[in-house]
């Protein structure tokens, strides 16, 4: 069993660390160069793309969104840590065991929910034709690149509970996937 | 109703990411009432980070990182010290100054702290001045930047109390200066206690290092002066600054530069991805204040208890200075402001006085343990134990200290450029 679960979460780590990391960066990348084109057509020739400001909105928060897996997948989401770090200190193992897999699990559950709910505001979104601010691009793809942002945590979420879930009775599994990884600053 | 606070706390203290705190605790009371539907809940969070003026943080981070991996920092730095370096312990004036120079670059205290650690430590130590000193100059240093424009902290503010950011950029300016001259007379003492050394004036070093800095040094200018001038957004001000770094990478690193501003935008898509799930947990949050209230029964409790706007302005920076020794200024900024906005502007307090404390606090909790993010940050880049850093940090953070209580008091040091610049500029 642990085999192949190493052997899935292998495949969504790369997944997620080589394709959507990349793209994301891409994408931003991509984005502040239509942010600075639109600046020089605005200050240069006085003229900008109807669609240009929400282009660079919508199309960095999107890939913005895809990232959010990328750091889920570290556990480096930003934490109050103080408690945990106490007990850790204080040889409280099996406490902070308990607490991370209570909050990996409730973090599942919290994943799963939002990725549902939003399935709707996305159909409806398709159904009405529903646009952005400058009326001109349609907005479902972007509610759908956080629908799948959520369904790609929960994914995530799922191996990191089982992670969890597996030190609480004594076994280390993906091993080489960071329990720890904190904020790269 | 009334567990939902607790449940939160509960939650943030056991070590929940904050963004699952806030929406755990609003998913739980959406459940709880009938007439709510959970869509709300995705759809408050997609809203709430689709802001074009939110973008202003990942084109001043995305520019703050391509600066610092061209070797900015170094080059800041000479001339800062061949500027100032030559006055009796100099070299810490100098690391102040570039620290507030590299801030009005990249608008993060944090990244400002380490990038220091690594250029400025060494060669502090090299040039005689004890560890725990040269370590809590760079520590606070780093700090000026969060008043600085362009700072994320008050970008983060601005959105989510709908306040003008160019008028928080301005209004950060004369505690930002007032932080500087602090410091400076913290250094100017210890300099003279513990006879540290200066290093000889020089005009050709001088000019030398001015030559070499001055790409660096257009940068601000160009940020700041498209701000100032009424010319640029904060957002387009940040792509402009973008452009700028990646036209400078391009020209500095040549064949290197592809390969420099992949890591560079690869960093800042991570800072943001961490920034932004925050704010979108707020964005839901928002939602349970605004149908629970809490803000309408603060305020109503603060005018029963007959407090003065000063006295409740005095009252919240101690609690905020509580809050930023175990949280992160993000962490504070995004857990209190949508709380205690509505209840100052009931008050009658001028919000963009309230975000220049905020400010003022987060950069004092930044090197207040347990947590102080820059403590952490110098220590790890140096190797200094956090306890030596926090040694060298304490007499700056009492001057830091001081600088708050006159800004709570004095309200016109933080609002009179604001006011002065803004109107005149935008009529």
């Amino acid at each position: 069993m642990d085999y192949v679960f190493d052997r899935i979460y292998r495949v969504v780590r790369f997944l997620l660390d080589d394709i959507i990391g990349n793209l994301a960066t891409l994408a931003m990348f991509m984005g502040t160069g239509l942010a600075i084109v639109e600046v020089f057509r605005r200050y240069v020739f006085g003229v900008v793309f109807d669609w240009g400001q929400d282009a660079v909105t919508y199309g960095i928060v999107s890939s913005v969104f895809l990232y959010f897996a990328v750091t889920q997948a570290r556990r480096s989401h930003l934490r109050v840590s103080f408690v945990v770090d106490a007990l850790e200190e204080g040889g409280k193992q099996k406490a902070v065991l308990l607490i991370r897999t209570l909050i990996t699990a409730i973090s599942l559950l919290l994943y799963s929910a939002l990725a549902t709910w939003g399935i709707p505001t996305v159909e409806r979104s398709m159904m009405m034709e529903r646009t952005t601010l400058s009326m001109v691009l349609v907005i479902w793809p972007f509610q759908l690149a956080l629908v799948v942002t959520f369904v790609l945590m929960a994914i995530v979420t799922f191996f990191q509970l089982y992670q969890d879930v597996r030190a609480l009775f004594g076994k280390k599994v993906f091993e080489w996937a960071a329990v720890e990884e904190g904020i790269d600053i | 109703m009334g567990l939902i606070g607790p449940a939160l706390l509960a939650m943030l203290a056991l070590g929940a990411p904050i963004a699952v705190a806030l929406i755990g605790v609003t998913v739980a009371f959406i459940l709880y009432d009938p007439l709510l539907s959970e869509s709300a809940i995705f759809r408050s969070f997609f809203s709430f980070v689709n802001k074009y003026t939110l973008m202003a943080i990942p084109f001043f981070v995305y520019a703050g990182f391509l600066m610092e991996r061209t070797g900015l920092i170094k080059k800041l730095f000479r001339f800062a010290d061949a500027l100032i370096g030559w006055l009796p312990g100099g070299f810490a004036y100098a690391t102040i100054l570039a620290a507030v120079m590299f801030g009005a670059i990249s608008g993060s205290s944090t990244a400002m702290a380490a990038a220091m650690g690594l250029v400025a430590y060494p060669e502090m130590l090299k040039r005689g001045y004890p560890k725990w000193m040269a370590a809590g100059v760079i520590a606070t240093g780093g700090g000026i930047a969060i008043l600085i424009p362009p700072s994320i902290t008050l970008i983060l503010y601005g959105v989510l109390t709908e306040q003008s950011i160019t008028k928080l950029f301005f209004a950060g300016v004369t505690p930002g200066i007032m932080l500087a001259i602090s410091d400076a007379i913290i250094v100017l003492t210890m300099a003279a206690i513990l006879a540290l050394p200066a290093s000889k004036f020089s005009l050709r070093e001088l000019w030398s290092a001015f030559v070499e800095a001055v790409p660096a040094l257009l940068m601000p200018v160009i940020v700041l002066g498209g701000l100032y001038g009424g010319v640029l957004t904060p957002t387009e001000s940040g792509a402009a600054a973008c452009a700028y770094a990646m036209a400078y990478g391009a020209v500095a690193l040549r064949g290197d530069f592809f390969k420099e501003a992949y890591s560079a935008t690869q960093r800042a898509v991570n800072l943001t991805a961490i920034l932004f799930f925050v704010l979108g947990g707020v964005g839901i949050f928002q939602f349970l204040l605004a149908n629970q209230g809490w803000p309408q029964d603060i305020a109503e409790a603060v005018t029963k208890m007959g407090l003065s706007p000063v006295a409740f302005l005095g009252l919240l920076m101690v609690v905020l200075l509580l809050l930023a020794t175990c949280l992160t200024g993000v962490a504070v900024l995004v857990l209190v402001v949508p709380v205690i906005y509505p209840v100052s502007i009931t008050l009658g307090i001028d919000p963009i006085h309230l975000g220049i404390l905020f400010a003022l606090c987060i950069e004092m909790g930044a090197v207040i343990p347990p947590v102080g993010l820059n403590l952490f940050a110098v220590s790890g880049t140096t190797g200094v134990p956090v306890t030596t850093v926090m040694r060298g940090s304490f007499p700056f953070l009492c001057t830091d200290g001081c600088v708050l209580v006159l800004c709570l008091l004095i309200p016109a040091l933080v609002l009179w450029l604001p006011n002065l610049v803004v109107q005149s500029v935008f009529g």
